[in-house]
């Protein structure tokens, strides 16, 4: 007998409120309805009436996590209009705080999904791994999150010579961690019972629906913007797009631990480049925005995140339409819940790293 | 594809229905075709697979516009249509693209943009009894 089972909007394996409608025969899921909005704060329209300076600080309250995506997004975006290039120093800067994001944001998706699956020791474990970046951030921009990092034309502050060696003893540690969080999600049997060959989700449907992120490039859909679109100075350090096929929760949960690695090494080959490049020399002078229009990507921990900024020359921008990741991939997640038992239902999910204050903005 | 060479083939495509087009920097494209033909358009970047990030809705004044934006590498198109605000009518491309519907949704509801033969033209996150159009300026 067909049964709706209703996740949401308030839901113990949701962080924030949401409704999925599971209709199910027995244990089995044959549909999935979503239901957005319960977010909805009229940021895009908010925007419109503030200035470009105030409006990096309402795109960085956009989302908790990816609080320096929305703003390099939208600073790449404006900065296009106004034909500005920002310094050498300013790009690896603003580079070093994103990747910094990448790790901590991977960390917390890795203990909220040994929290699901029932392992609240390595959920303990790995959250106060994640404590060693947010520290660095913290010494480094002054903030855990909403680091206020980025102005148009460049960066607000630097980072000297003495925030180099605690970093990159804090990244020793983290990556030590997450090697060893690598081979527990790899050999413990019961993470492996619930995440090999749960919530597949093919490399066409992948495709077909344009996710992205590390959804996509579990499925084998190679899309990373710091590689298809180089900017900041993603171009200049040595780093490898993960992409594997299988397709399933394994699959998503170790493309987001590898990752890891990467960002540790990107953040070691900017340090190692910054020595180089004059110090304080972070910001060029922007003294007003033309009519135009431009596009902003950066590929945050979830995926592209998308601004499109539509300027008529005053103060204030015509149009600002923000695409998060999570907007894209939310419309996966039937497909990768159709034939699965109910209880993959809350961890299935998660494997999105959905962020439903991001996609309702 | 290099943005000439990607203009040079919009143009064989459409002829006089090309209404404008602008290259900016960073290998964005923007261009502007007639209500009705981006559906071809939209076809030519389905057989190129072309990832849709994203559709945008502007409000101009007299006219209503979307904005397709594609990525179709190395370039990012921004491909463009419009119609009268007295006669939103535009029509759908979620049949070529699936992810579309939603994007399509969110237009129809805060721009009040009519997208025509959309499988599901519920509101997406507004709610069901609001009836007014958020996004316009003018």
């Amino acid at each position: 007998m067909d049964m709706v089972v209703q996740f949401g909007p308030q839901h113990l394996a949701l962080a924030e409120p949401e409704r999925f409608k599971v209709h199910t025969e027995g244990e089995k899921v044959v549909d999935v309805e979503v239901a957005v909005g319960y977010n909805h704060r009229g940021i895009e329209k908010l925007a419109e009436r503030k200035t470009f300076e105030q409006d990096i600080l309402l795109v960085e309250r956009i989302c908790g996590i990816c609080s320096m995506s929305h703003p390099v997004a939208f600073t790449q975006a404006v900065e296009d209009i106004a034909g500005v290039d920002i310094p050498e120093r300013a790009n690896y800067l603003r580079m070093i705080i994103a990747e910094l994001e990448r790790i901590h944001s991977h960390l917390l998706w890795a203990g909220i999904a040994a929290e699901i699956i029932g392992i609240e020791t390595l959920f303990m474990y790995i959250w106060k791994d994640r404590e060693y970046v947010l520290d660095q951030l913290e010494i480094i921009t002054g903030n855990r999150n909403h680091y206020a990092w980025n102005t148009i034309g460049g960066c607000r502050k630097d980072i000297t010579e003495k925030h180099i060696p605690p970093l990159l003893t804090a990244l020793e540690v983290v990556e030590r961690r997450t090697e060893y969080y690598i081979d527990a999600f790899l050999r413990n049997r019961t993470i492996r019972a619930r995440l090999v060959g749960t919530g597949i989700l093919p490399r066409e449907d992948a495709r077909k629906l344009c996710t992205v992120g590390p959804t996509a490039r579990a499925s084998g859909y190679a899309v990373d913007v710091r590689k298809d679109d180089p900017h900041l100075a993603y171009d200049k350090v040595d780093f490898a797009e993960i992409v594997l096929g299988e397709g399933d929760n394994m699959a998503r949960a170790k493309v987001r631990l590898l990752e890891i690695l990467e960002s540790v090494k990107i953040i070691r080959q900017a340090a190692k480049a910054i020595k180089g490049l004059p110090e304080g020399d972070i910001a060029v002078p922007v003294a007003e925005i033309p009519p135009g229009e431009s596009v902003g990507r950066y590929e945050a921990p979830r995926g592209e995140v998308f601004h499109y900024v539509k300027s008529n020359g005053t103060f204030y921008p015509e149009r600002v339409k923000v695409r998060a990741p999570t907007y894209s991939n939310i419309q996966a997640v039937p497909t990768m819940l159709m034939g699965d038992t109910l209880a993959d239902v809350p961890i299935s999910l998660a494997s999105i790293d959905p962020c439903f204050c991001c996609t309702d903005r | 594809m290099e943005a000439e060479e990607f203009i040079e083939k919009l143009k064989e495509l459409l002829g006089r229905n090309l209404l404008e087009y602008h290259i900016g920097r960073r290998n964005r494209v923007f261009v502007k075709v007639k209500n009705g033909y981006h559906r071809d358009v939209v076809s030519w970047f389905q057989e190129m697979q072309a990832h849709l990030s994203v559709i945008s809705s502007v409000d101009l004044g007299d006219e209503l516009e979307l904005v397709y934006h594609f990525e179709i590498r190395p370039l990012e198109v921004g491909l463009k249509t419009s119609a009268s605000k007295a006669k939103p009518h535009i029509e759908t491309i979620s049949d070529i693209y699936p992810s579309a519907a939603w994007y399509e949704r969110e237009a129809m509801e805060m721009m009040g943009i009519v997208v025509v033969n959309h499988p599901d033209p519920r509101h997406l996150f507004l709610p069901d009894d609001y009836t007014e159009f958020p996004l316009r300026r003018y």
